[in-house]
């Protein structure tokens, strides 16, 4: 049997069997156009100045270059915002997910103190957390997340981990990707191919910018306004 | 930053609030009868500061109104959500032990047992927010077992000297009093030593600034020169609440705002 096409992989059926959802983000394809960073902001109305997903541009320490990451919650196995939450709102799901129950969400924060990858913020419509979740409403109908449809390189590539089979596994073996903030023992299911260890004191908050953070993109004149606030 | 004031004032009170609890009931388990009422102050005291704490934690949440949530939904796996069950049994615990002692009569088996039970809930009540500090992983000044007996033992430091100066007593014994100081010193002293960006965290400006006047100069220094020098014991215990209070702004300013260093 061949190969599913792309468009011929949409349906129920498909990732019906998902056991460890992950995502393997190719940094040598992504060209920092941003289309999965609006992509996620259009799907889940993510409020002016907050990310579920951000594409972060890195200078190099060494050389006048630079480098773009997309970061997003890591869906870590070991998740430290799990274990913080005191009202148990970030559950796992089935499929290895990690998302914010905003029913049982009171505001606390603990979560947001204890993502090591800065990607949990307080939706200031909500005054809920919020952050990524693999867009759960379209990868239970088959379809992959919003930032890997749009992506128009490919480097985001989303899929089981627990599947030898899946591209996502053998793009993650195959490509040697590694985990952000390995030693934290978080266990994400978020991998980088060609990652490199300076991008992790680079970006000191991850997904959301703190003052310590100075990228060389149009987000950080926004930064004072929301870091202060 | 995404803990505040409240939080800030939150930490200073509940340690204030432990120390006054371990006063009350130490008197409360007095021989004395006149001793023993003396502990009915720094239990309502004691009431009195981590329901005041308990309402600046609210005001903290985002939503205020979903607060309840706390109390019911439970995660064995979260400092806070211990937090707020040690604070629950620690106010109804304080009560108990209000309404033993305000009966005047020497306590029988089983009040004693609450009192004593009431002397573990201090204990804990100031020393878990060290352990909230401690599951904040994206925050690394804050990753360091630490910040528990730190807390804890200038917490309870603190709400000993007020709860004592209110009730109008002699001040704790010279040696205890430096004994506290000296612990609290040499925590702070390794928690500094421990933390790879220690040259920004008691530099003379900014946050820093914070470390170094409030916590050692006003909080350590200054009670330990009044001790020795019998000087007055109202500005012994301004300087160490002061100082309590000056730990935690430290402590909650400090790891939000300076960068982990390369």
């Amino acid at each position: 049997m061949s190969e599913l096409l792309p468009w011929e992989k949409v349906g129920p059926e498909y990732r019906k069997n998902l056991k460890q959802a992950g995502m393997v983000i190719d940094l040598n394809r992504c060209t920092g156009c941003h289309a999965c960073s609006v992509a996620c902001k259009t799907e889940h109305e993510t409020p002016l100045g907050d990310f579920r997903m951000r594409v972060r541009y890195l200078e190099r320490p060494d050389k006048p270059t630079i480098s773009f990451v997309p970061l997003i919650c890591m869906h870590c196995q070991d998740a430290p915002c799990l274990d913080a939450c005191p009202t148990s709102a970030v559950v796992r799901t089935d499929d290895g997910r990690v998302v914010i129950d905003e029913d049982r969400c009171c505001g606390n924060k603990a979560c947001v103190t204890a993502c090591p990858y800065g990607a949990i913020f307080i939706n200031d419509e909500t005054h809920k957390a919020e952050k990524c979740d693999f867009c759960g409403h379209r990868t239970e109908v088959g379809l992959d997340p919003a930032c890997a449809s749009a992506c128009p390189t490919d480097a985001i590539v989303f899929g089981d981990m627990a599947d030898p089979n899946d591209p996502v596994s053998q793009l993650a073996k195959g490509k040697q990707a590694k985990a952000f903030k390995e030693e934290s023992g978080t266990l994400p299911t978020v991998l980088y191919v060609d990652h490199e260890k300076w991008m992790e004191q680079a970006s000191n908050a991850g997904v959301q910018l703190s003052a310590n953070d100075r990228d060389v993109t149009y987000e950080q004149d926004n930064l004072d306004t929301k870091v202060s606030s | 930053m995404t803990w505040g004031v409240p939080v800030i004032l939150y930490f200073f009170l509940a340690g204030l609030a432990a120390g006054a609890a371990l006063h009350g009931v130490t008197r409360a388990l007095s021989e004395d009868a006149a001793s023993r009422k003396a502990g009915l102050g720094s239990l309502s005291l004691a009431v009195g500061l981590i329901a005041v704490g308990a309402g600046l934690l609210t005001l903290e949440l985002e939503r205020p109104s979903d607060v309840w949530m706390l109390i019911f939904h439970a995660n064995p796996h979260s400092a806070i959500s211990w937090g707020v069950r040690i604070i629950v049994a620690f106010v109804l615990c304080c009560f108990y032990c209000w309404s033993v002692v305000r009966g005047g009569v020497q306590p029988n088996r089983r009040e004693r047992v609450a009192l004593r039970a009431a002397q573990v809930l201090a204990v804990l009540l100031a020393s878990y927010p060290g352990i909230v500090l401690i599951q904040a992983e994206a925050i690394p000044m804050w990753s360091s077992w630490l910040l528990v007996p730190l807390l804890a033992v200038s917490g309870v430091h603190a709400g000993l000297v007020l709860s004592k100066w209110l009730a109008g007593e002699e001040p704790l014994e010279r040696r205890w009093e430096i004994g506290f100081i000296a612990v609290t010193l040499l925590m702070f002293v390794l928690l500094v030593l421990d933390r790879a960006d220690s040259a920004d965290l008691v530099r003379l400006d900014g946050i820093g600034l914070i470390a170094v006047i409030g916590v050692v100069g006003i909080g350590m220094l200054a009670p330990v020169i009044l001790i020795l020098m019998n000087g007055s014991r109202t500005l012994r215990a301004i300087c160490v609440v002061a100082g309590c209070l000056a730990l935690r702004a430290w402590l909650i300013f400090g790891g939000q705002t300076i960068a982990p260093a390369a």
